[in-house]
């Protein structure tokens, strides 16, 4: 009983912070039968075919250069691994328009840049950490017996491709899946790079014509498309799931004379991965000028930090109860509750944002619309997803025989999911609760529609002073919003050595 | 259990607003580094607290338009201030703006207020060219960027977003849609550079990247101040010519506002004279539509311009209208 009441108070808060919101926009959007119109134009069809393809090719590129840094990184003994672990991750916790403006003060003005190349360049830059980390820590997964027992036989080629990747295909589906979502809906480096895709469409719609209800139409097949991806993920996860008990220590491959070779590799891919992190360092080294940009933004600054932390605490603990309800199937919804949380996730922020607006600015819930919390609702609305996917893969690691012995002694539902489920779950909550502190620390798109007046965010300022701020002051900022993301990533590292 | 007590704690914090009538929540589309120094201004001189909600350059213009417009029905800002008169007339046909006359803008032109005083314009900006200081052979009219000698070598922003957008939908009103578009065409036809925003076609010119660009006077003046070789010129200023465009910062009251009292001695401090002393030499230097008004060398007066003489509910009538047209463009 109690855990029944338990999930439906999970599903009813879900459904008032963000389904409710979306419903209502989508129910008022398509009201309106002339929206058929928008979609009947040849322009908007081939920017979503482009829009497809770049994606897929992005994602495509990222997850296989990731894994296989992933798998470098974790299986080899090459000196400063993790070192280069922490680098790599650095742009995945920069809002992506800065790593555009670090290339472009760098390149310049350039014809490569702007288009195809440079949307694409940035895009790999900020993705590639998403498979990379996922891989290493699919690596840890892996029981070491079933390599010891393949390399009797083979050599580490056929070991790696024919037990290690296998085995850790859900980091690589996964990692697919997240990347591709995240490029479709990004549209900020696009209109950067002035490179036309779909989702700088519905943007334009939002932005440019106040038409919200084209701008959710035009956002659909946005998230049509990710719940195609999402369905054929679970079909083929269902074929080669593997449960692990816990972690292990991994299976070192010996490089011999290649290592120097790698490691110079790595060593350039990296500073090139960074060089546009580095140009904005160097342009804000100015002591003066960094000082000031700090007085200007400490509040910005503490008022980021303190809504990602409340915002990954609802995230974590939503999230896990979330892949708890999907894994053990409550109330029969598991694939349309996943599916739905996976809709949230591949709708442009924009939508979110103003269907937050139009939902909750009444005068009866204006203590949420005229503080913090709105903005802790929109990060639900945007990365519940992602809480709930990283919870999910734990989760199927745990055997369900555990908490059925422990029922057949009598203990109850709540004491099995507190002291097992939870209990065995603790170190990648953790994990879960820095992920999502990442990524709600560089938010901006929903934040901007929604933050009450004069509780601004560090992304926020940054990109309300790039309108005619002197370039060294947004530089000295963007150092600020880098370093205070790499605390988290700090802590992360820790954690896993 | 001490992570649990953090997070209350942090909740509680967070959640709690403290109560202060004595505010007034504005919403500004006017870069920050220029705003805020003279909102600042205000809350030290009256004492009444500001709190503001600034565009970003990545939503040009629209971030806040588009906020203004969704809260229509439980209004959250008391004042708009937008850096065009257009958002201005969109919100006023959307009826989310209430008319206030203020005492400050008596002296201002008619031509930069609307006339029933749903909004009141200052501080304007004027579209110009910045060019390549050595170039020989400088542009003088907007004509100019279909001639075949800057094939190529032009610049113009984005005409879907900003200020850009309102000049070609003033070109609309002022020339018919066949000359306009004809003019649109021929843009493309002589191979003009599309930017993201007025400051990168200002950059572009600075850096060499092209030979001259129409851009507000505001990204010109600062490109000036940072010693970048470039020119100003004043488009289109003989006798038979269409003039300069001029683009007002605007104020404007919200309809329902719950502050209305602190809005309107926000826009009435806003609208003085020694208001547009401060932004005409802030780095925007934006020339003040009262007369009399000190000046830093370098900016033109009002009076000394050929203005385009455009009326702006028409060219906000015109934006909406040429849109889809834009946008395929």
């Amino acid at each position: 009983m109690f855990k029944k009441i338990l999930f439906f108070i999970l599903i009813l808060s879900l459904s008032l912070i963000s389904f409710l919101p979306l419903l209502s926009m989508l129910i008022s959007t398509f009201s309106d039968g002339n929206l058929i119109d928008i979609f009947d134009s040849t322009s908007l069809l081939k920017s979503f075919q482009k829009s497809l393809f770049f994606s897929l090719f992005v994602a495509s590129l990222t997850t296989v250069t990731g894994v296989a840094l992933g798998l470098v990184l974790a299986k080899t003994k090459l000196p400063y691994s993790k070192l280069f672990a922490t680098l790599l991750t650095i742009p995945l916790l920069i809002p992506p328009y800065i790593v555009a403006l670090g290339w472009f003060e760098l390149v310049g003005r350039s014809e490569l840049l702007f288009g195809f190349f440079g949307t694409f360049l940035v895009h790999f830059c900020i993705y590639l950490p998403i498979p990379l980390l996922l891989t290493i820590l699919f690596l840890k997964q892996i029981d070491p017996k079933y390599e010891n027992a393949a390399r009797v036989m083979s050599s580490w080629s056929r070991v790696l491709r024919e037990i290690t990747l296998p085995l850790i295909y859900p980091s690589i589906i996964l990692s697919f899946l997240f990347v591709f979502i995240l490029s479709f809906g990004e549209y900020s480096v696009a209109n950067f790079f002035r490179y036309k895709l779909f989702s700088l469409e519905s943007f334009v719609e939002f932005s440019a014509f106040y038409d919200f209800k084209s701008a959710t139409a035009l956002s659909l097949p946005l998230v049509i498309a990710a719940v195609v991806l999402l369905l054929s993920q679970q079909y083929f996860l269902e074929k080669n799931r593997f449960k692990f008990d816990s972690t292990y220590e991994i299976e070192y491959i010996d490089l011999g004379v290649y290592k120097k070779y790698l490691l110079l590799f790595l060593i350039l891919f990296t500073t090139f991965i960074l060089s546009p992190i580095l140009t904005l360092f160097i342009k804000a080294l100015d002591a003066d000028t960094f000082l000031t940009a700090l007085k200007s933004s400490y509040e910005p600054l503490f008022r980021s930090l303190s809504y990602s932390f409340l915002g990954a605490t609802f995230l974590t603990v939503f999230g896990f109860l979330s892949a708890y309800m999907i894994e053990q199937n409550i109330f029969k919804i598991g694939y349309i509750f996943e599916s739905s949380l996976i809709a949230l996730f591949a709708l442009p922020s924009t939508i979110i944002g103003i269907s937050l607006i139009l939902f909750f600015n009444t005068p009866y819930t204006n203590f949420i619309y005229t503080t913090p919390l709105i903005i802790i609702f929109g990060y639900i609305c945007k990365y519940l997803a992602l809480s709930t996917k990283i919870a999910q893969i734990k989760l199927a690691h745990i055997p369900n025989s555990m908490s059925e012995a422990a029922t057949i002694l009598g203990a109850s539902w709540w004491h099995s999911f507190r002291y097992i489920t939870f209990g065995l779950s603790k170190k990648t909550l953790v994990t879960v609760w820095l992920i999502a502190f990442i990524f709600t620390l560089r938010e901006n798109t929903i934040t901007m529609l929604v933050y009450p007046a004069g509780l601004d965010t560090l992304p926020i300022y940054i990109v309300t002073q790039m309108a005619n701020g002197k370039s060294e002051t947004i530089a000295a900022l963007s150092v600020i919003m880098i370093v205070a993301s790499l605390m988290p990533l700090a802590f992360l590292t820790k954690g896993k050595s | 259990m001490k992570v649990l007590a953090s997070f209350l704690i942090v909740l509680t914090l967070l959640s709690c607003s403290k109560k202060d009538e004595n505010i007034v929540t504005v919403y500004v589309s006017e870069d920050q580094v220029f705003s805020e120094p003279l909102l600042r201004d205000f809350e030290k001189e009256t004492g009444i607290v500001v709190k503001a909600i600034y565009d970003s350059e990545e939503s040009k213009g629209t971030g806040v338009m588009n906020r203004l417009i969704a809260e229509k029905k439980n209004p959250q800002a008391d004042v708009y201030w937008a850096n065009e008169p257009i958002r201005a007339e969109v919100l006023k046909s959307k009826d989310i703006l209430e008319p206030y006359t203020s005492k400050n803008a008596k002296d201002i032109p008619s031509v930069f207020k609307e006339k029933n005083n749903y909004w009141t314009g200052f501080s304007a900006r004027v579209r110009v060219f910045v060019a390549d200081s050595n170039l020989k052979q400088k542009p003088s009219s907007i004509l100019d960027y279909t001639n075949p000698i800057y094939r190529g070598k032009a610049t113009i922003a984005n005409p879907l977003f900003g200020t850009t957008t309102v000049h070609i939908a003033a070109l609309f009103t002022l020339w018919g849609d066949e000359k306009a578009k004809e003019f649109m065409q021929k843009l493309k036809e002589n191979h003009v550079t599309i930017s993201s925003s007025n400051g990168e076609s200002a950059d572009f010119v600075a850096s060499k990247n092209s030979e001259f660009a129409l851009v507000d006077s505001d990204d010109a003046m600062s490109r000036l101040k940072n010693k970048k070789d470039i020119t100003i010129i004043y488009p289109d200023q003989k006798d038979d010519e269409i003039g300069a465009f001029v683009v007002p910062n605007t104020l404007m009251l919200i309809k329902g506002a719950k502050h209305a009292k602190n809005g309107k001695i926000l826009i009435d401090y806003l609208l003085s004279r020694e208001s547009e002393k401060k932004l005409a030499f802030a780095d925007c230097a934006q020339i003040p539509l009262h007369d009399g008004v000190k000046l830093p060398k370098g900016l033109k007066k009002i009076s000394d311009i050929k203005v385009m003489l455009v009326d702006y509910e028409k060219v906000a009538k015109k934006l909406l209208e040429i849109e889809p047209f834009l946008k395929e463009w």
